[in-house]
């Protein structure tokens, strides 16, 4: 049996799932956090059902290709859990007549029904069930509130007998029923209402823009940093290293085993930068430098996108955004890029065309740098200055911005014009907070270890093989010669095709002056998409896209390198 | 009454025919319907489109002038005749404009929102 959770976007069906299935969903305050669908199980009477958590949609004849999914999704249902935004009725009723027209058998989920009161909204739900037909349940997915009432009243949907109706009949039949059940009371708004209406007016709007992104980069770094100085570096330093000499003299400081797991000493120490053993730099890559930033970004970007402030930015940006041939909107996948790149690339999934689902992901590829990536640059470039850290970023933002303007001139069609729905500003409760950082946490040590690990080992064979060498002299003319770095960095670009924070960390060994080393990290930043991103790229884009894709970061990462280094 | 720049302007993401996205080929020596003038009819009623409207202003959208497609995802979202609308916002420079209906608030781009005719409250 299959269960469908259904409904607009942004009414909370994830969190419904979660509290359905126990399974994790990542969930979020704006319209189209989940594109994919994430399936659960649960128990209804005595079945065993699976629960798919489909994509939010308006109605059912889509606009995009998430709306596509949730169009699709529905022919394969049994059961239909329709959530619905009790403080928005009117509109959500649409869909849900829609649904009813299709016979499968429904229930009706009135969510957000904590929100009802202090809005001035009474609404009827028995009144509201009588006329619908089907089960109603109130719930407040967020607290919990009704989820026993939702399970108990699924052996109880109803199969509705409603017959089909054009789109204005449809919209009639809801005006009916939302005038009989409905009631709304005058009130005045509330801090939070104010401060989002200012966010939507120009002045004020770009006010708190410029606050809000501003507080963010210093609470990232401070937290990152902090992390790093406090937490991490200490306990690599004071609790590892005597752990790691001790294995290291048990090997007999040399030999095979010893260059796997601990690495080269560099002047009879441990150097966590250099070393390159598994146990050394391979577990301190992905914990020691980046996981602290993954985990101070994470929770930002968490929390606003719970509070609701990202379509807010879209709709400040979407004059600018045209200009990339994309419009507003595409700012929360490029921020999601921010820390991953291949979510950011799923992500691409709520804009409505082709030509900006490529242009989107081809930017987010060559432009902008996962928090791995930026963990390392900021770690390592940043011993260098804080300016050659700034001029990795500027150089990925003008080619992000040129690249961007360049490929809408020249891909065929236009971008279309935003239109979204603006969530209210929601208080981000922390638990929620927490259990989305830990997913996020969690997913990155399972992407990243693993992958780091499986790197170094190939560095260590490569290189006791000679391969390296051979890269080297083959690379070396447009290593060298184009980008003026030594040709050992070809292994680190070529590596970078896995992982690219292990990248950046061999391009520190090869004592490359600082701005080598801007080069070639920004090359590394533009080159191929790491492994893990290539895959998404390719399953989203299809491959003759990607290919392009591909063909376009080449020529870009190689010839703005080459400028670079003729600059630096 | 929107500045030098706005003949340049209405050219730049130029609309299509109702669907709300712009169209490649539009006769671009016609000026754009959406920038003739609010029309004031006889008596206190006054319609303009939710891009015209100020912010704060309040009113009841008329109709939407424009396709199928763009009709339905207004209605959609809401934004339907009959329908009590406020303007919350607009960006400088024809950027998205945002109204509220109901308990929704949308912002929509400006060639759409001066798609969305309204009949404004009289004062």
């Amino acid at each position: 049996m299959k269960v469908l959770l259904m409904g607009n976007p942004n009414v909370g069906k994830s969190v419904v799932f979660s509290r359905l299935t126990g399974v994790k969903v990542i969930t979020s305050n704006y319209p189209g956090t989940t594109v994919g669908f994430s399936k659960g199980y649960m128990k209804v009477g005595d079945e065993q059902a699976e629960v798919i958590d489909v994509p939010g949609t308006y109605t059912l004849e889509p606009t995009c290709k998430a709306e596509e999914v949730a169009a699709q999704m529905l022919e394969e249902g049994n059961l239909v859990v329709n959530v619905v935004d009790a403080t928005n009725l009117e509109r959500n009723l649409y869909l849900t007549l829609q649904l009813l027209e299709r016979r499968i058998p429904m229930v009706v989920c009135l969510n957000i029904w904590d929100d009802t009161k202090h809005k001035g909204i009474t609404i009827d739900p028995v009144k509201l069930e009588a006329l619908l037909n089907v089960p109603v349940i109130p719930t407040a997915a967020t607290k919990g509130e009704g989820i026993k009432s939702l399970v108990e009243s699924l052996s109880r949907a109803a199969v509705p007998s409603d017959p089909s109706r054009t789109h204005d009949e449809r919209w009639a039949a809801v005006g009916r029923i939302v005038e009989q059940v409905q009631t709304i009371a005058h009130r005045h708004p509330t801090w939070l209402e104010r401060l989002g209406d200012a966010s939507m007016k120009p002045v004020p709007g770009l006010l708190i823009a410029a606050t809000i992104l501003f507080v963010s980069f210093v609470v990232i770094r401070y937290i990152g940093e902090g992390l790093i100085g406090y937490v991490s570096e200490p306990f690599f330093e004071g609790l590892w290293t005597p752990v790691m000499m001790r294995l290291s003299e048990a090997l007999g400081s040399g030999g095979f085993w010893h260059d796997v797991l601990v690495g080269s000493l560099i002047d009879g120490e441990i150097d966590y930068g250099q070393s390159f053993g598994l146990l050394t730099t391979g577990l301190f890559i992905p914990f020691g430098a980046v996981l602290p930033y993954v985990f101070a970004f994470y929770l930002v970007l968490g929390f606003l996108e719970d509070l609701g402030y990202l379509p807010r930015l879209a709709v400040l940006l979407d004059n600018l955004m045209h200009r990339i041939g994309l419009h507003g909107y595409a700012i929360i996948p490029t921020l999601l890029g921010f820390g991953c790149n291949v979510p950011a690339i799923l992500a691409t999934r709520i804009l409505e065309s082709r030509r900006e689902r490529f242009i989107a992901a081809t930017l987010i590829s060559i432009g902008v740098p996962c928090a791995a990536l930026q963990a390392m640059v900021i770690g390592l470039v940043g011993d260098y200055g804080i300016q050659y850290v700034a001029m990795v970023y500027g150089t990925l933002f003008v080619v992000w911005v040129l690249l961007g303007v360049v490929l809408n001139l020249t891909i065929k069609g236009f971008s279309p014009e935003l239109l979204i729905e603006i969530p209210p500003y929601r208080l981000p409760p922390p638990r929620a907070l927490a259990t989305k950082l830990w997913m996020r946490i969690a997913g990155f040590l399972k992407e990243a270890v693993p992958i780091v690990l499986l790197g170094i080992l190939i560095i260590t064979l490569l290189y006791a093989g000679g391969v390296f060498d051979r890269i080297a002299s083959i690379a070396a003319p447009v290593v060298s010669g184009l980008l003026g770095l030594p040709d050992d960095a070809a292994s680190a670009i070529l590596i970078g095709f896995l992982r690219k924070d292990m990248a950046v960390g061999m391009l520190d060994t090869l004592n490359l002056t600082a701005g080598q080393l801007v080069v070639g990290t920004v090359v590394l930043a533009m080159f191929f998409p790491c492994i893990a991103s290539f895959v998404v790229l390719a399953r989203e884009l299809g491959a003759k896209d990607m290919l392009k894709a591909s063909a376009i970061m080449l020529v870009v990462a190689l010839s703005v390198g080459g400028i670079l280094n003729l600059i630096l | 009454m929107r500045g030098p720049w706005r003949f340049n302007r209405s050219n730049r993401r130029p609309s299509g025919f109702g669907d709300g996205r712009p169209g490649r080929f539009r006769r671009r020596w016609l000026p754009d319907r959406a920038d003739t003038e609010p029309t004031v009819s006889a008596g206190s009623k006054r319609e303009t489109t939710v891009a015209r409207m100020k912010s704060g202003e309040r009113g009841t959208v008329l109709t939407i002038r424009g396709g199928h497609g763009l009709s339905r995802r207004l209605h959609a979202l809401g934004v339907r005749p009959g329908k009590r609308v406020t303007k919350v916002g607009s960006m400088f420079m024809r950027g998205p404009v945002t109204i509220q209906i109901d308990n929704t608030q949308i912002a929509l781009g400006f060639g759409m929102a001066d798609k969305v005719v309204v009949e404004l409250d009289s004062k």
